[in-house]
């Protein structure tokens, strides 16, 4: 026990000098270690130390709440600046692709995002980084799905999206959510009513979810099933004027996350590995390992799950209704249920952000004006959804853009790796029945026969305009 | 050894408690100075990302149209004309039925100065004939400001009946 605890606090310190902490470590030995010879007790020890070094510690108070709030100023008016492009995703009568090209999608758009590379472009520009959106809406029963990005790399975007899909059209488009009542007070002068909220991981992020891996990698063809079908079916179940709109946000995540992922599986690797020795009633010894299939199988898919590129990822749901058949609890279980489609008992799962949830009672915690909570709820939603805000990186940020009746420190996004998003979006593959949801291309698109002229000097170009 | 010693001689000799104090008064400068700026910044940090709450979202403005009556009758009114010496009581009808609509959009409450302006408050997904109503009130427009404009006796009904399609959806009409 005694061995434990000092091992621990070895670990402790040992991480701390990993940590760069090193330089408050040695300052506070330097000051401390006068003190320590001089014959006084240990009220007069601390009240000394505090006397001789406050000056240390404001600084560092005030250093940070200021570079906090800068951070805060110089990030929001970096995001005002930007402008969006906006596409419809528009499938034909028959799309063959599975999730397979989405995944290389993904692969292409985590190459596009940009990170502050300097201390100019961080602190002065305050930049960062620019999300893809892959959205998903339902007009009263008529599914749409959408893509976002950054207008100054549309093509960029566009050229990747038709690299996997040459069939499938990308129409730009006036941003749908134009469409929705802009406030809560326009949804109420329609009769109508809100509820959404915010979905992460249940679990660490390197605990995997299902993927298209298991659903559509049977070799046998009637095996396979398409998740998306559960998308497209709760959407298209809509009833005329009531709305539904998905977003997955998507922001590279680096690799940094990879390093509580290894730790997890190290430890997980270790708590498996134990072996034990059974004599068998012929007097023989058998060493059994004590790591069940089911356990290697995880472990392998660990491996596997942190191996791939991730994002961090925000999804955010809104349900608009009419409020004489507004029922809370139909979007609540949904929306949860096609996401939970990809769970399992050792695998992860989604859940509700239950503080960002539209959904206020008096038993929970703060206790007290549940009803107008409730209203500060739906419009902080209706704002981020429409702002597509992710998580404010400073804790300034979190402080300004909070009100006393409405909090703004439980936004989370969790680490979604490639192959989970595009098991999660991807357009719906011929194995789920789309016709009457979703509208779709009559025309299938082709290129060009091959031969013509497509590269020349500028006058062999006039020729043709 | 010699030069181990002159070393320990300079530290034990050096005076300590100046450079605390230097320090100390650096850091504390320094406190202010960024203090002072972070009071400066705070105002213009103040009013970016804020939610736009409110506390009541009660609709203002919106009233239910109460009193239809007197609606219906003007338009049967401008109806019964209309028919009187086609195509030209037809055009006049149009005029008169475009004030009806103006009459009735300020009883429901909307705000603006103009009948367009009232317009653009409608959501379209809300009211299906908004869009009918727009086309028509273009047509009413150009009418009555376009020189050398005119309608057939044809594309005049059709612009009554835009006219009468909003009537009959916010319940002016019919029943």
């Amino acid at each position: 026990m005694l061995k434990d605890l000092i091992k621990t606090i070895g670990d402790v310190i040992i991480d701390l000098f990993k940590q760069g902490e090193i330089w408050f470590v040695l300052f506070l030995a330097g000051f401390a270690g006068v003190f320590f010879f001089l014959p006084t007790s240990f009220q007069g020890i601390i009240g000394e130390f505090w006397r001789m070094t406050w000056w240390f510690w404001l600084f560092i108070i005030v250093w940070k709440l200021f570079l906090s709030t800068w951070l805060f100023w110089r990030q929001d008016i970096f995001q005002k600046e930007l402008k969006w492009a906006v596409w419809e995703i528009k499938i034909p009568r028959t799309n063959e692709k599975g999730p397979e090209a989405m995944e290389a999608i993904l692969l292409s758009f985590y190459g596009l995002a940009n990170v502050p590379g300097d201390p100019r472009e961080r602190y002065w520009d305050g930049e960062i980084t620019r999300t893809i959106g892959l959205e998903m809406a339902s007009f009263g029963g008529e599914v749409h799905l959408y893509l976002r990005g950054y207008s100054k790399v549309a093509n960029l975007i566009e050229a990747n999206f038709h690299s996997h899909y040459p069939d499938l059209e990308l129409v730009l488009i006036e941003d749908y959510i134009h469409r929705f009542p802009q406030t809560l007070e326009e949804i109420y002068a329609q009769g109508k009513d809100i509820f959404g909220g915010e979905l992460v991981l249940k679990k660490p992020p390197v605990i995997p979810l299902k993927t298209y891996l298991q659903f559509m990698n049977d070799p046998a063809e009637e095996k396979r099933v398409d998740p998306m079908g559960a998308f497209v079916e709760f959407l298209g179940k809509l009833e005329p004027g009531e709305f539904v709109a998905i977003q997955i946000l998507l922001e590279g995540a680096g690799d940094t996350w990879t390093v509580g992922a290894k730790k997890y599986i190290d430890e997980y690797k270790e708590k498996t590995s134990g072996r034990h020795t059974t004599i068998t009633a012929a007097g023989t010894q058998t060493i059994v390992n004590v790591r069940t299939p089911g356990e290697t199988d995880l472990l392998k898919e660990m491996e596997v799950n942190i191996g791939k590129p991730a994002f961090n990822t925000m999804i955010r749901a809104v349900y608009i209704s009419k409020q004489e058949n507004f029922y809370g609890a139909y979007p609540m279980r949904g929306i949860l249920a096609p996401f939970n489609q990809y769970s399992g008992v050792s695998r992860n799962s989604f859940s509700w952000i239950m503080p960002q949830l539209t959904r206020t009672k008096v038993w929970y915690f703060p206790y007290v004006f549940p009803r107008l909570r409730l209203e500060f709820r739906k419009q902080r939603l209706l704002f981020n959804y429409f702002e597509r805000n992710l998580p404010w990186e400073t804790f300034m940020s979190k402080l300004l853009t909070s009100h006393p009746l409405n909090q703004n420190f439980h936004m989370k996004t969790s680490v979604l790796n490639i192959e989970a998003i595009a098991s999660l979006f991807h357009p719906p593959t011929d194995i789920v029945l789309t016709g009457p949801h979703i509208p779709r291309q009559e025309s299938r698109r082709a290129g060009p026969q091959a031969g013509i002229p497509i590269f020349g000097d500028d006058a062999d170009i006039e020729k043709y305009q | 050894m010699q030069f181990f010693q002159i070393i320990w001689h300079t530290i034990l000799s050096a005076p300590w408690f100046t450079y605390y104090l230097v320090i100390k008064y650096v850091f504390i400068g320094l406190t202010i100075l960024v203090a002072v700026a972070f009071f400066i910044l705070l105002p213009y940090a103040w009013n970016y990302g804020k939610v736009p709450f409110r506390w009541k979202n009660t609709p203002r403005g919106r009233r239910e149209l109460k009193d239809t009556e007197v609606f219906r009758r003007r338009w049967e009114e401008i109806l019964k004309n209309s028919e009187s010496a086609p195509p030209e009581s037809l055009f006049y009808a149009i005029g008169e039925v475009d004030i009806l609509v103006d009459d009735v959009l300020q009883e429901m409450g909307l705000p603006g100065e103009h009948l367009a302006d009232r317009l653009e408050s409608l959501n379209p997904e809300e009211i299906k004939s908004l869009e009918r109503l727009w086309r028509a009130h273009s047509m009413k427009n150009n009418l009555a400001n376009t020189p050398g404009f005119t309608l057939t006796e044809h594309q005049a009904r059709v612009v009554l009946g835009d006219y009468e399609a909003f009537l009959r959806e916010i319940g002016v009409v019919g029943h």
